[in-house]
């Protein structure tokens, strides 16, 4: 009998995992893909947003809650985070009106900055010149999104909590008291249940009678490898502000590569992410608005499905001992660590004892790229894997890609962990021919993925 | 520290070739590659088809690879030319750093490949190097390229190997049909049914790491056609 069992192994679901693996006690995971976050987590933008509007949402407090611990969370889990701030800029006449106003009202919740013009174009040269001043939230930042998933998956894993991959929880039946999960694995019983489930949250709500109504709304985005091009998450203030959306921006990538996104398109399927043509030169108009030119180097297209139910996060107890964490939609990678905490507080408001371990492990996943010199020459001498580059756009050993090929015979968790092959195709047959080698197969992102039959 | 005439970074057909004139010519070199010495015409003689077409380069090569001692290492900064191996780290000084990093086909996106990402989308270079591998990347085969040589010796090369292939030109968007494999492809008012995509819309030079040095072959003609990459080695060497 476990005491959590937690479905989806998402930013959320391992964040959650992650925090109770802290406690003594007994934790899975299941996750129907092939290893963790390669669902909306995969296809977000990577911004830890400074704020997000309502601010006495419930998104709007976990937004800011989870910003302001993003860097204790990066220092104790082991993933880059840079706080590279947000620049919203006004480019007509009304909207340079209403600087002050919305500064006097930003900086009752938030650090901002009021800059000049003059200023703007110092730090973002390729700026047109029609900006006419701007707000700085220098709280705002960016991080590779699976990779942080992958930080609070390791350090649950290494805690003890249990992950069950290729996993799908087909259905709940309820005990007196507790629930027996029904998973392409076999039957297992917990006390608590946490349902992560992304886009799907609504399946796993319904096993246990709970309606839920998710809608999937995509989100677009063009990467560029024009490293440097522009260094704040930029967006210009809107005249109306959507209720639906952000608007995206002018973002950069944790590496500085340049991502403009994302947009919102109501889709069908939740599966739905494919790039039309309409949508890249939809960004393409949006943001090339602000520069004098554009990037150069289109390296990517991605889009990603927000889970949305409603205007809000979604984080209640319908019945007893299940709680959906759910329509976790932006900005649900920012507040992760934040929900993960309030879950935690109602598991213990609804009986489950909490004895915090005296020692947790902490475990700092090897990088090449952000060794000094004297500490490459240690890890190669305990492991020359670490001697062999496969990635040189990133600088990514074969020492790391094995550790992640060993855990999840997946293309897609290989690549957003380690970065390999993040930039050009080059290493893609070097990556898939190792772990062919090391895992006999190889998938993309789930199985019925195959990349190599 | 060890410091030579020349470090060549890359021992494909261009640094061999250059490793070889230097050292006739009494030069103290080093050749650095990060994978194993031959490169890309290493992979192309693993591929019947390739290795007809290849066949003088290929037994260049050979001849070369006997020759030439080549550290495996990668080159990480050229000046000073520091070189991470399963050695460890070691630095050395050059008098001059040859760039013979070859190139890398152009990424899908680029060439706009659009939908979604699903499993079965190659550049012809990976889809190349995985069947030279004895990989299977599917059963029926679009290619979508520029025209170019390589790309009807790819179409027998897939054809040799059993699978089923089809052939198109590039043009306007490339929209990849399918779940969580390619299912089809269009392109235009075309419609193809395959499983796999391999595109190809031209190369370019392969140097990510920005390092500093005078580049050489195939990173300068970013070609599948040795003839040029022969005829661009031949003209640097000859004013050496
Ligand atoms: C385009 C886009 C851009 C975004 N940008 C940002 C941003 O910049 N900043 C930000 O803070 N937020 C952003 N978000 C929001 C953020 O991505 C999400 O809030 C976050 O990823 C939600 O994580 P999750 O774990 O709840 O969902 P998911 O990552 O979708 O995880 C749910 C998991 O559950 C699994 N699952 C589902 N059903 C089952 C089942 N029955 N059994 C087992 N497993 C199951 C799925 O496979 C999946 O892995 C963005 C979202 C999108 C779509």
């Amino acid at each position: 009998m476990y005491d959590v069992a937690i479905v989806g192994a998402g930013v959320t679901g391992c964040f959650v995992a992650k925090e109770l693996s802290k406690y003594n006690l007994k934790v899975i995971v299941f996750e129907r893909k092939a290893a963790m976050g390669l669902e909306q987590t995969k296809g977000c933008s990577g911004v830890i947003h400074a704020f997000q509007l309502p601010f006495n949402s419930l998104k709007g407090k976990l937004c800011l809650e989870g910003n302001a611990i993003m860097d204790e969370e990066s220092e104790e889990l082991g993933f880059s985070f840079k706080r590279v701030g947000l620049l919203l800029v006004a480019t007509n006449r009304i909207t340079k009106i209403l600087l002050p106003v919305l500064k006097a009202y930003f900086s009752r919740y938030v650090e901002v900055k009021r800059i000049e013009k003059k200023e703007i174009l110092e730090m973002e040269p390729n700026l047109r010149e029609n900006v006419k001043g701007g707000l700085l939230f220098p709280s705002a930042g960016v991080v590779n999104p699976v990779e942080m998933t992958y930080a609070a998956y390791r350090f649950a894993k290494e805690n003890g909590v249990e992950f069950k991959f290729n996993s799908k929880v087909e259905d709940i039946s309820r005990k007196p008291n507790s629930f027996v999960l029904k998973t392409s694995d076999g039957e297992f019983e917990a006390k608590y249940v946490l349902n992560c489930a992304g886009v799907y949250a609504d399946d796993v709500a319904k096993m246990v009678g709970y309606e839920l109504k998710i809608t999937p709304g995509k989100g677009s985005h063009i990467v560029f490898n024009e490293k440097g091009f522009s260094n704040h998450l930029i967006a210009a203030i809107p005249l109306k502000p959507d209720k639906r959306t952000k608007g995206g921006g002018a973002l950069v990538s944790i590496d500085g590569k340049v991502i403009w996104g994302p947009n919102l398109v109501d889709v069908e399927s939740k599966e739905d992410t494919s790039v039309t043509r309409e949508e890249i030169e939809g960004l393409k108009r949006k943001f090339g608005r602000l520069f004098k030119k554009l990037p150069k180097d289109v390296i990517a297209y991605y889009a990603g499905v927000r889970s949305i139910a409603g205007n809000d996060f979604v984080i209640n107890q319908p019945i007893r001992n299940f709680i959906n964490v759910a329509g976790i939609q932006s900005p649900g990678l920012t507040a992760a660590p934040a929900i993960a905490r309030r879950v935690v507080r109602m598991l213990a408001a609804s009986g489950l004892e909490l004895k915090k371990k005296e020692n947790t492990i902490k475990y700092k996943f090897t990088r090449i790229r952000e060794l000094s010199k004297d500490e490459i020459e240690k890890v190669v001498e305990q492991n020359p894997d670490y001697g062999e580059i496969i990635c040189l756009c990133n600088l990514v050993s074969k020492a790391e890609i094995l550790e992640v090929a060993r855990d999840f015979p997946s293309f897609d968790a290989v690549k957003h962990i380690t970065r390999a092959g993040m930039d050009c195709n080059k290493c893609h047959a070097d990556i898939i021919v190792l772990m062919q080698r090391e895992c006999n197969k190889t998938v993309k992102d789930c199985t019925g993925s195959e990349l190599v039959w | 520290m060890v410091a030579v005439d020349y470090v060549v970074i890359g021992a494909g057909y261009a640094g061999l070739k250059c490793a070889e004139t230097l050292m006739d010519k009494g030069f103290k070199i080093l050749i650095f590659d990060m994978r194993e010495s031959g490169g890309e015409i290493s992979v192309f003689s693993k591929l019947s088809d390739f290795s007809s077409k290849y066949e003088k380069y290929i037994e260049e090569v050979e001849e070369l690879k006997k020759d030439i001692p080549v550290d495996i290492g990668t080159v990480i900064k050229s000046k000073p030319v520091i070189v991470n191996s399963g050695n460890g780290l070691k630095r050395f000084e050059a008098k001059r750093v040859l760039l013979c990093t070859g190139a890398t086909d152009v990424a899908p996106a680029k060439l706009n490949v659009l939908g979604k990402r699903v499993a079965g989308i190659y550049t012809l270079e990976t889809a190349l190097r995985l069947i030279s591998e004895n990989n299977r990347i599917g059963n029926e085969v679009l290619i979508a390229a520029k025209e170019d040589k390589i790309v009807e010796l790819a179409e027998s090369q897939f054809y040799r190997l059993g699978y089923e292939v089809e052939l198109s030109e590039l043009y306007g968007d490339i929209s990849v049909i399918g779940k969580d494999r390619v299912e089809g492809v269009k392109i235009g008012e075309e419609t193809y049914n395959c499983d796999t995509l391999v595109v190809y819309g031209g190369r370019s030079s392969f140097n990510p790491l920005k390092l500093r040095g005078t580049p050489v072959g195939n990173v300068v003609t970013c070609t599948y056609d040795y003839s040029k990459v022969e005829e661009n080695v031949k003209n640097f060497l000859s004013k050496i």
